[in-house]
């Protein structure tokens, strides 16, 4: 087949002495920025753009997408040991692979994150290698309608992410989508509810939130519990650091869907990384047979997620590579690099420069074996840190909450919103209110409001644009299946029951 | 464990110790000058051509001025931030700003004010152009501008054109045209340039107005019918520029450096010199790699470039209502 002759003859550009060394750096690099907080792939990979200038292309851009996903691997790290995501698609990751190691099972959910990000990276690979032409036609028949009919189906998950009361999680989205209505006002400029602050002219970031309310929130928390004698460090024994075969048992289906889900959010533009890790998160707890565990520790709200968001930055090369459309800003920079060494991607980046193209499939590949090989023994590591007594461990959580903020936007604004967030996460605890679906409302706000408005302008303001668009029309019928299910499903195997009865 | 977080704080300490160190201090200034790391803020996000040509520029710059020069993204509203840091910075010359007309001129206009005007610069010099493009889908109706122009003479207000954003540079610069060829379209913003060229591949759109070609060269599914350059492009030379389609506006932005107001004369010829020095030295390697990254190699003085800004000034301002964008 030709694809695979083309990837045994490009395999060895990836595989010289030289690029395997990039690639390992690359996702060494990765691994760090993504498990310290606030330390981003952004900012790693601006920090080494100019050593780039001096490389080959295929070099240059093995490098830079190495740290970019080894921050995806390593990102979930501190979800899991400190309740502080390392990045924005490992939010999720907090609620139960947090819950997993005050267990006493952080290596299992370690260890399976490591997995999935491994079997969600290598298969979406594939994906991108196999079907990027005719998929990249797909990105670009999706308009602002069906975007918007997908965000619609997108925000239906939301009363699936929280734990406990529905309603309390009603009030969380709805408090979501109406912060992600902070900042200027897309369509016409205008500043909306940013007080004269320029930090809040982009929005409040969603990253920024959820450093607050998940990692400051439960230091609070620990230490109002502990005052009153109630908690100590984990004194749950840590062992078994891979996942048992129960737990493996469990995995199998959230990595399997995970890697789909992963994989089609990650080609459309806009942070798809980020949805896919809450709509795999979402989906697992709606299928579960015990739902009732997810936010207490289950091993699928880990392995789903955590192999979602890895699927989709494979899945995210494709808007780059065939329309040069960057789905992030790693993307963009990554795009910025290319263009330095005289590589514009685009339509026909895989016609006039495949050598580059498969060059970095191949160094997917093998940056993802080299991320599992890497991980699975710092899982041993990572897990003597929950040793450390909270006395010293919160201090420097909050030091480097702090610290990585501010290194970011330089701004005291973003400093002050953690705080506040960090409040806000510890009363929602108190309260029982699961800040997920706030958080997925954050980011899926301006989005949505983009996709409606942008479809509005181009229909001159009428609605019948999403019932004209055929994907938009079934993403939309889905939704209303879905969101009425709870109406319609009792009357399904009401009827079932009395055909079987009949029988 | 441990050393991974001692070596994260002092990537960290040293991040933070560059801020903190070219900051409020005031070193003395005169024939020391530099003494010290020139910081130079980027007002967009790393990767675009802005932020790649600075970076590639001051690291020639650097060999003639004796510091390095350090380049801080500091993106948001639009590159607002970016700017009202460098306005509120010492003039010393050790905080400069990566300026376009984006964060001297239309972000003031399109979001109303940032906390700084033109005046609270000094513009230094200006080192290249950059463009503004007109495409539209490469199998559709229109081959030429004139074609596109008659389309929308007779559907007024029906066509649509996409671009990178609501008071953006390519939204001030299409509708500057827009109303010189006497037609009316309909915007529909997006986030990036690319963002809109897959809106109008995607038929979304009948146009789209991006600030760089990328990979959209002929073959990928995109015909630009003009581009702003004031002559062809050296990496695009099928693209006819606004003069020959017959609307002779010069319409491109600069990309140049500008200095906190007050900074002393002789810091500013010290920059133009190194500047002049690289260019001199380097001139083909130099417009090589702007001819990648879409920049057209350009030598604006000081007040050349003010005279610049203070044009765009004065029509953006004055096209704004008619765009809805009315004074905030």
């Amino acid at each position: 087949m030709d694809t695979f002759s083309a990837v045994a003859q490009y395999a060895l550009v990836a595989l010289t002495a030289e690029n395997l060394m990039f690639c390992l750096t690359g996702v060494f690099i990765g691994t760090l920025v993504g498990v310290l907080p606030g330390l981003g792939p952004v900012g790693a990979i601006s920090l080494l753009l100019p050593v780039t200038f001096q490389l080959q292309p295929a070099s240059a851009i093995i490098l830079l997408a190495g740290i970019y996903y080894g921050a995806q691997y390593g990102g979930s790290t501190t979800s899991i040991l400190i309740r502080i995501p390392g990045e924005a698609s490992s939010v999720i990751t907090c609620l139960d692979g947090y819950k997993m190691a005050l267990k006493g099972r952080a290596g299992a959910a370690l260890g399976i994150s490591a997995i999935g990000s491994f079997i969600g990276g290598t298969f979406a690979v594939v994906g991108l290698m196999l079907l990027a032409p005719p998929l990249s036609k797909l990105a670009i028949a999706f308009g602002p309608p069906e975007y918007f009919a997908l965000l619609v189906l997108g925000l239906l998950l939301l009363a699936f992410l929280g734990t406990g009361s529905r309603s309390k999680a009603g009030i969380m989205a709805v408090v979501g989508l109406m912060i992600g209505t902070v900042g200027v006002d897309m369509t016409t400029g205008e500043r909306r509810f940013t007080a004269g602050s320029l930090s809040l002219m982009d929005g409040i970031s969603m990253a920024l939130l959820a450093i607050g309310i998940f990692g400051l929130g439960e230091i609070i928390s620990t230490i109002a519990d502990r005052s009153r004698g109630m908690r100590d460090v984990i004194k749950t024994k840590i062992s078994n650091l891979l996942p048992n075969s129960e737990e493996w048992r469990r995995s199998i289906g959230p990595i399997g869907r995970g890697t789909i889900l992963g994989f089609a959010l990650g080609i459309l533009p806009g942070g798809g990384a980020v949805i896919s890790s809450f709509a795999s998160y979402a989906i697992e707890k709606r299928r579960s047979k015990h739902p009732e565990q997810f936010g207490e520790g289950a091993i699928e709200g880990v392995a789903g997620p955590e192999t979602a968001n890895n699927a989709a930055t494979a899945g995210a090369f494709i808007p780059l590579l065939s329309l040069g459309l960057p789905a992030n800003a790693v993307m963009a920079i990554l795009l910025g690099a290319l263009q330095i060494h005289g590589v514009q991607p685009g339509p026909l980046f895989l016609n006039q420069h495949p050598d580059l193209f498969w060059a970095i499939i191949v160094s997917m590949y093998v940056g993802n074996v080299m991320l599992l090989v890497l991980n699975l023994p710092l899982v041993g590591i990572w897990v003597q840190l929950l040793r450390v007594p909270y006395d010293l461990l919160f201090p420097l959580i909050i030091t480097f909450a702090v610290i990585g903020t501010f290194s970011l936007s330089g701004s005291t604004a973003d400093l002050v919103i953690m705080g506040i967030a960090g409040l806000a996460g510890y009363w929602f605890q108190k309260l029982s209110y699961d800040p997920a679906p706030l958080i997925f409302g954050v980011v899926l706000s301006p989005l949505l409001e983009n996709a409606f408005r942008q479809s509005l302008i181009l229909s001159d303001g009428s609605i019948g644009i999403f019932l004209e668009r055929p994907i938009a029309l079934t993403f939309l019928i889905v939704a209303i299946l879905s969101f009425t299910s709870v109406i319609w499903w009792p009357l399904v195997e009401r009827l079932r029951a009395t055909r079987s009865a009949a029988r | 464990m441990k050393w991974v977080f001692k070596c994260a704080l002092s990537v960290r300490a040293l991040l933070v110790g560059c801020v903190a160190l070219l900051g409020p201090a005031a070193p003395a200034l005169g024939q020391s000058y530099p003494t010290k790391p020139i910081q130079i803020v980027v007002p967009f996000p790393p990767g675009g051509n802005a932020d790649m040509s600075v970076r590639f520029l001051s690291s020639k710059w650097s060999e003639f001025i004796g510091q390095p020069f350090v380049i801080i993204n500091k993106p948001g509203a639009g590159s607002a931030v970016g700017a009202k840091f460098v306005a509120d910075a010492q003039p010393d010359g050790y905080t400069l700003l990566a300026a376009t007309d984006s964060a001297m001129v239309t972000v003031r206009i399109a979001q109303g004010d940032p906390g700084y005007s033109l005046e609270s610069f000094d513009p230094l010099f200006a080192y290249g152009k950059g463009i503004i493009l007109f495409g539209v889908q490469e199998n559709g109706p229109y081959k030429t501008f004139a074609d596109f122009v008659a389309a929308a003479k007779s559907q007024p207000g029906k066509l649509t054109y996409a671009s990178y954003g609501v008071g953006t540079v390519a939204h001030f610069v299409a509708e500057l045209l827009w109303r010189n060829v006497g037609v009316s379209l309909k915007y529909v913003p997006f986030r990036s340039s690319p963002e809109a060229n897959a809106a109008l591949l995607g038929g979304q759109v009948h146009m789209s107005v991006p600030a760089v070609i990328g990979g959209m060269k002929p073959g990928s599914g995109i015909r630009f019918l003009a581009s702003t350059a004031p002559t062809r492009l050296a990496g695009a030379p099928y693209i006819p520029t606004l003069a020959e389609v017959g609307q002779p506006l010069e319409l491109t932005f600069l990309l140049g450096l500008a200095a906190p107001k007050g900074i002393p004369d002789d810091v500013k010829t010290k920059l133009l010199d190194a500047h002049r020095k690289a260019m001199a030295k380097y001139r083909s390697e130099i417009e090589e790699q702007f001819t990648r990254l879409e920049v057209i190699p350009a030598e604006v003085d000081a007040a050349g470039m003010r005279k610049h800004l203070d044009d765009r000034q004065a029509w953006y301002s004055e096209l704004a209502p008619s765009m809805g964008l009315a004074k905030k």
